[in-house]
């Protein structure tokens, strides 16, 4: 790397990683200074290159806007590490490593020369990571997974959707996003111990147990008082909390989010300054808060009515200014063209060489004194083989060799 | 200071984190610290416990020590130390000040004009404690014209785009069943403390973290929003149906309201699909060879399937799929989730005995580190807990002193509300 800033200038990531889980956290250390080269496999790399959406609609392993989102910051070498020489080259890498990341199936980096002790063996102060479906043992072990997997096992999915609909797929691949965050907090812990205590660890992370990391509640809810969450519909709820005063729902020019949340003092803005409706506060029906549950269809018809003459704009800021919490309902082009996101300048544009100039979320988080920045593109697939290969003293005539036999 | 909320075998041995946070997201920040052997005090107030305790919203929970016995504060505060200070007092506020001139870390997830208002700003805790790391998470930024606007999970949920991908086919927007922005404004909070802490290793320097829960999940999203960015397409809500796999969906087994995920990627997977289901003709069937008509011909296929999954147990039409090389897997509710062979195997789930509330199974560590493992040395406090052992251990003040502020209600261990 050129520069050495972000809180992490200087740590050296090897990533073995593809898809999403592993390359969501490699990106954050990689915008956060890490030096990150990415080892794909010769010819069509990371798998996610071949992953929709592509710019144009037109396929190609330089075209995938998901893995430009998700490769940010990082180098890019290609290496096949089933030959003899290319694992030769990946132990030298895994050598002058500080980190390495991999989401291979349980055992097959093992199986490839390269388990827990011959990495130790070759760099005791290595962390190193593995995200894998279920975790590196267990009878699911090999079992396959998809997203919906990791929702219907981890206990998401049944209480999404409707009572009376089969429960609802939640149309995103969150449970990679939470593993790759939760590879970030094991692999952070064991860098710093690293760099105190000058020996590294292995770090195992299960994306079934992510999903369930951040479905707490409902285990330990059953185990408390055997109450069992079923699904809701459009109002929300969790627990005890209940009605339509937490939910999504349509007004004048497309949907809302009311989210009204608790105490007393809300329930009056709500109703006497928002819905200015000052007569509902000595409403029996509705002077209780479980009489606002019980009565919810009576309760949502009047505020449907409300909703349906002011648009979502108007709801949202109004409902804010009162300190209400709701929200707006954006597509993806409402989150693009948002003044606030553009006064915040959190959408960032970077010039790639072959997509041309790309909009793309901006860091998650902002730190004062070394914040999280692109420092490159995605890279192409081997654009860097020259330039690390020539860290570890790889000549150009080596490359032209190596290529011709097929481990680069 | 006697370590109850410490472990010397563990990262963050030694760093003291003062989390001000309440709810989930914050809180959540600071326990992932505790479980890597940071000592976190958690700070409330009687006349203010985090609301996360359920008193402000579930009957019965001001008496009998219901404050005690929520489902939500209990498995997000283990490993800490809980102190409280009524803050609205200048007392209170001159206590915190000390504290915060003793902690490394410093997490709070208040709107921005309530920090101005306690004088807490990060200008003003810089200066108490200048190589100080501190978090703030609030809903929209504190800059922009929404900074002084304020959100639950579900408002950053919504705001960030989610809501509107999520749904039945035609039907309305959905929410996730689980308020899925807080959580992620957690573990991205914790992930942002651990890189400054070990910036601040190398160089002494402090800093202050900014989390604005929508743009912490906005980069969750992926494909819909390159989509847009690249193709101006904006994506349809397509119920359990999947853009790149079908079949995909959601089919009944035996049993009321038991169901089954599955989803084919391939053409191998579509035969062995077929395999399975005892259908395998199916697979030359002109409706369905290519991936193409199989999307067209979807509805005949789903019913096809559910023929099937309906006469068997979920977990056995799993099993008989994934034994077939297809991805597959039960519905589970939370008592399917304490029984499950994977968790099981895996230890997921930990034990522990809590006053007031017993012994219980909780969801327990997730990234597993192979020689400094995540302990469980405590659950979470109960309200003031550690007010004694914080305010004379640590803050060296006199029995005198720690019972004036008792008779004052500066701290205490009772529900004033």
């Amino acid at each position: 790397m050129n520069e050495q800033t972000g809180p992490l200038a200087g740590v050296r990531v090897l990533d073995l990683t593809h898809h999403i889980a592993g390359p969501f956290c490699t990106k954050l250390l990689a915008d956060a200074g890490a030096d990150v080269v990415k080892v794909e496999r010769p010819g069509l790399g990371d798998g996610l290159r071949s992953h929709e959406p592509f710019a144009g609609d037109e396929p190609g392993v330089e075209r995938s806007g998901l893995f430009f989102h998700l490769n940010t910051s990082k180098r890019s070498v290609t290496l096949n590490f089933k030959t003899r020489e290319g694992l030769a080259m990946l132990e030298e890498l895994a050598r002058r490593s500080d980190v390495l990341v991999e989401n291979f199936r349980p055992g097959a980096l093992d199986r490839a020369g390269l388990g827990a002790d011959r990495l130790e063996a070759l760099n005791p102060r290595l962390v190193v990571a593995s995200i894998s479906n279920f975790g590196q043992d267990g009878p699911y072990r090999d079992y396959k997974a998809i997203d919906a997997v990791f929702y219907a096992l981890g206990g998401w999915m049944y209480s999404m959707g409707a009572p009376d609909k089969p429960p609802l797929y939640p149309s995103g691949s969150y449970a990679q996003y939470i593993a790759g965050l939760f590879a970030c907090l094991g692999i952070l812990p064991a860098l710093y111990w690293a760099d105190l205590a000058g020996e590294g660890q292995r770090v195992d992370v299960s994306i079934l147990e992510a999903v369930l990391s951040v479905l707490v509640y409902d285990t330990v809810e059953y185990s408390y008082s055997g109450i069992r969450r079923g699904r809701f519909g459009h109002r929300w709820s969790l627990g005890s909390v209940a009605g339509c005063t937490a939910s999504v729902q349509p007004c004048k020019d497309g949907y809302v989010g009311v989210y009204l949340g608790h105490g007393e003092e809300r329930w009056q803005l709500f109703v006497g300054a928002l819905l200015e409706r000052p007569d509902l506060l000595d409403d029996p029906r509705f002077a209780a808060p479980q009489g606002r549950v019980q009565n919810v269809d009576e309760l949502e018809a009047i505020l449907r009515e409300w909703l349906q003459e002011h648009t979502s704009e108007e709801i949202f800021h109004r409902a804010q200014e009162l300190r209400l919490l709701f929200s707006t309902i954006p597509t993806t082009r409402d989150l693009a063209e948002s003044p606030h996101w553009q006064a915040r300048g959190y959408f960032q544009e970077l010039e790639h060489p072959v997509l041309g100039r790309v909009t793309l979320p901006g860091p998650p988080f902002r730190l004062s004194a070394t914040p999280l920045e692109f420092r490159r593109p995605a890279p192409l697939l081997g654009q860097h083989n020259a330039e690390v290969y020539g860290e570890l003293g790889y000549a150009p005539e080596d490359l032209v060799r190596l290529r011709e036999l097929g481990v680069i | 200071m006697e370590s109850i909320g410490r472990s010397q075998q563990l990262p963050f041995a030694g760093i003291r984190v003062l989390d001000m946070s309440q709810g989930w997201a914050g809180p959540l920040c600071g326990m992932l610290l505790a479980d890597m052997g940071a000592e976190v005090i958690t700070l409330e107030a009687v006349q203010r416990v985090d609301w996360w305790r359920g008193v402000y919203h579930r009957p019965g929970t001001r008496e009998d020590h219901g404050w005690e016995k929520s489902s939500h504060f209990v498995p997000v505060n283990r490993n800490k130390l809980d102190l409280t200070l009524d803050l609205t007092r200048p007392r209170g506020r001159g206590l915190v000040k000390e504290l915060i001139r003793l902690s490394d870390v410093l997490i709070e997830n208040f709107t921005i004009r309530v920090m101005k208002n306690f004088g807490l700003e990060y200008r003003d805790v810089s200066a108490l404690k200048p190589d100080l790391i501190m978090v703030s998470l609030p809903g929209f930024g504190m800059s922009g014209p929404w900074k002084d606007y304020a959100a639950y999970g579900q408002t950053t949920e919504s705001m960030a785009g989610l809501v509107a991908l999520c749904g039945y086919e035609g039907g309305s927007p959905t929410l996730q069943s689980i308020s899925y922005g807080d959580p992620v404004a957690g573990l991205n909070a914790a992930t942002a403390v651990m890189m400054a802490l070990f910036h601040r290793r190398r160089t002494g320097q402090g800093q202050h973290i900014e989390v604005a829960q929508v743009e912490a999940l906005i980069p969750h999203l992926g494909g819909p929003i390159m989509d847009w960015f690249l193709n101006r397409r904006i994506w349809p809500r397509i119920g359990n149906r999947s853009r790149w796999m079908v079949p995909h969906g959601c089919y009944p087994a035996a049993g009321h309201d038991q169901w089954v995920v599955l989803g084919v990627a391939s053409d191998a997977e579509w035969r062995a699909l077929c395999e399975a289901l005892g259908q395998p003709e199916l697979a030359e069937d002109p409706r369905f060879t290519i991936p193409s008509q199989r999307r067209r011909h979807h509805d005949a296929l789903d019913a096809i399937i559910a023929e099937w999954t309906c006469g068997l147990d979920k977990h056995e039409v799993a099993r008989r799929l994934q034994a077939a090389g297809v991805a597959a897997g039960a519905v589970q509710d939370a008592p399917d989730l304490l029984a499950d062979p994977q968790l099981a195997a895996r230890e997921f789930f930990f034990e522990i005995e809590r006053r007031y509330v017993g012994r219980h199974r909780y969801p327990g560590p997730t990234a597993r580190l192979s020689r400094t493992p995540a302990q469980v040395r405590q659950p979470a406090p109960l309200l003031g807990e550690h007010n004694e052992l914080v305010l004379r251990d640590l803050l060296g003040l006199s029995e005198s002193e720690i019972e004036e502020l008792k008779r004052d209600r500066i701290i205490g261990d009772e529900l004033l509300i």
